[in-house]
């Protein structure tokens, strides 16, 4: 297992110049916008798909195949892909946490921002990772770009909607109690996507 | 016996092709060739073997254990290489070590750099401006490197030019002075085969047509040269195939069938082979 995950990093190597350089225009933005948020979002998901480009480089390498004649298994082959993605979630956390702390922002949205961004961030990969490994990364990219967008529409057009139905948001007490279900909600939904991505790639033939 | 390699009626069905009760035996100390034509089940059977696709019947045990069940506990001791896949491009041949150190309890660091010199693989070029024999070498490198004791080839030799396949089968050769290694290779390349193996295997449309000592494989089959006339007075069943032209006859026979004043010459696996599968077959 950590020969596989070294094998991501270092195989990435490529991909942290770009991020970097990504990372310092993105800050002249946020700070030119004086939005915050928005670097936050941009680190998260560059992170997180780091985890999706090193399974294209696998697929195109054959990796895979070739990993499951050394002493790795079918099952240390899909638990690396769900650490990298923790690991990666885990770096754009501590970036975002700098990031806020040098903008001076209160201590507690700081922390309540970039704790948001990472369980998206692990949501996206809980998602997303079950139809790479049982579709590919060709068919995969194309379900991927569903999985991020389908919701984003839902929410912009549902925002758009309700107040025209006449329905109101419901009080914000109440969606504040929300947030303390959702890292539990977030768990069982990682359990299942781990669960899930066992089952098909225990399946798949070479 | 303790076998290297054993498959015992093995089958797998795809649509419009087909793996039908194949037996293999590999004992421990030889190196066996795996011939047959391109899509006759070669990369089939070893994809079975490793346990990258399922089979419908039959059983496999490599290293003495079984392939389904008990894998895990021989990897260590298995070194493959197939035609097509490889590390990941970004890597370089010293980031290959530090992986496998990682991936490998019996990784023999001393081993692979001496092989990558041998080889000669710079240390600092990344694998995706390696050309296919740098490739092909920097695998067979880390396949050797972990007290491996059973080397399964997939076409490893096949797209290199003759040097880098001397080069490579050479290693082979070394590695087999080892009583207790063993290598199972295929290929198509049958001159390389034909240098190095013990036992040929010979796969046909999903089915082994022989699987023999190499040495017995050549000393029973020749080539039989003679005219039309005295082609038909020769028993049928000497006869494995043969191919008429404008000189008369040329057919694959066994020699021990064979009686009278004819020339025999000296078949090739490369003969056996073809008229096995091309030669026309005598009712």
């Amino acid at each position: 297992m950590r020969g596989l995950l070294i094998k991501d990093l270092i195989n990435l190597k490529k991909q942290y110049r770009v991020l970097l350089v990504m990372f310092v225009f993105y800050i002249v933005v946020s700070l030119t916008s004086g939005d915050n948020a928005f670097f936050g979002g941009v680190v998260s998901i560059m992170m997180v798909m780091l985890t999706v480009t090193s399974m294209s480089y696998d697929e195109y390498a054959k990796w895979d195949k070739y990993a499951l004649t050394m002493p790795v298994s079918r099952r240390d082959l899909v638990l690396s892909k769900y650490l990298l993605g923790l690991l990666l979630s885990g770096a754009a956390f501590v970036i975002n946490l700098l990031y806020q702390a040098s903008m001076e922002l209160p201590y507690k949205e700081a922390l309540g921002m970039a704790f948001s961004l990472a369980g998206v961030s692990i949501l996206f990969i809980s998602l997303v990772l079950p139809f790479l490994f049982k579709y590919g990364m060709e068919k995969g990219r194309l379900i991927m770009m569903l999985v991020l967008f389908i919701p984003t529409g839902i929410i912009m057009v549902g925002a758009n909607m309700i107040p025209k139905m006449g329905l109101t948001l419901p009080d914000p007490d109440v969606l504040n109690s929300l947030v303390y279900i959702l890292p539990f909600v977030l768990l069982i939904i990682v359990a299942v996507s781990i669960i899930s991505s066992l089952r098909i790639y225990q399946n798949k033939e070479f | 016996m303790d076998y290297a390699l054993e498959l015992a009626d093995v089958s797998k069905k795809y649509e419009g092709f087909a793996l039908e009760q194949v037996n293999i035996k590999l004992s421990r100390g030889y190196i066996m060739g795996f011939i047959g034509e391109n899509g006759a089940g070669k990369t089939t059977t070893i994809k079975l073997i490793l346990d990258l696709i399922k089979r419908d019947a039959g059983r496999i045990s490599v290293l003495g254990k079984d392939n389904l069940t008990e894998l895990s506990q021989v990897k260590e001791h298995l070194g493959v290489v197939m035609e097509d896949s490889y590390f990941p491009d970004n890597l370089t041949a010293v980031n290959v070590n530090s992986i496998c150190k990682n991936l490998y309890k019996t990784w023999d660091e001393a081993k692979y750099e001496s092989l990558r010199k041998q080889f000669s693989l710079p240390g600092g070029k990344i694998i995706k401006e390696y050309s296919k024999g740098m490739k092909m070498k920097l695998s067979i490198a880390a396949a050797l490197s972990h007290g491996t004791k059973l080397l399964i080839l997939d076409e490893a030799t096949s797209g290199l030019d003759p040097i880098v396949r001397e080069e490579i089968l050479d290693v082979f050769l070394e590695f087999i002075q080892d009583e207790k290694n063993s290598v199972f290779m295929s290929s198509h390349i049958i001159s390389d085969l034909e240098k190095a193996c013990d036992y040929i295997t010979f796969i046909h449309q999903g089915k082994i047509l022989f699987s023999r000592n190499k040495d017995e494989l050549l000393e029973d089959y020749g080539v039989l040269k003679c005219s039309e006339e005295e082609f038909a007075g020769i028993d049928a069943s000497a006869v494995k195939g043969y191919r008429k032209n404008s000189f008369g006859v040329e057919a694959l026979v066994l020699k021990d069938k064979i009686r009278g004043r004819v020339t025999i010459d000296r078949a090739s696996i490369e003969d056996i082979m073809l008229y096995h599968i091309k030669g026309a077959k005598r009712q």
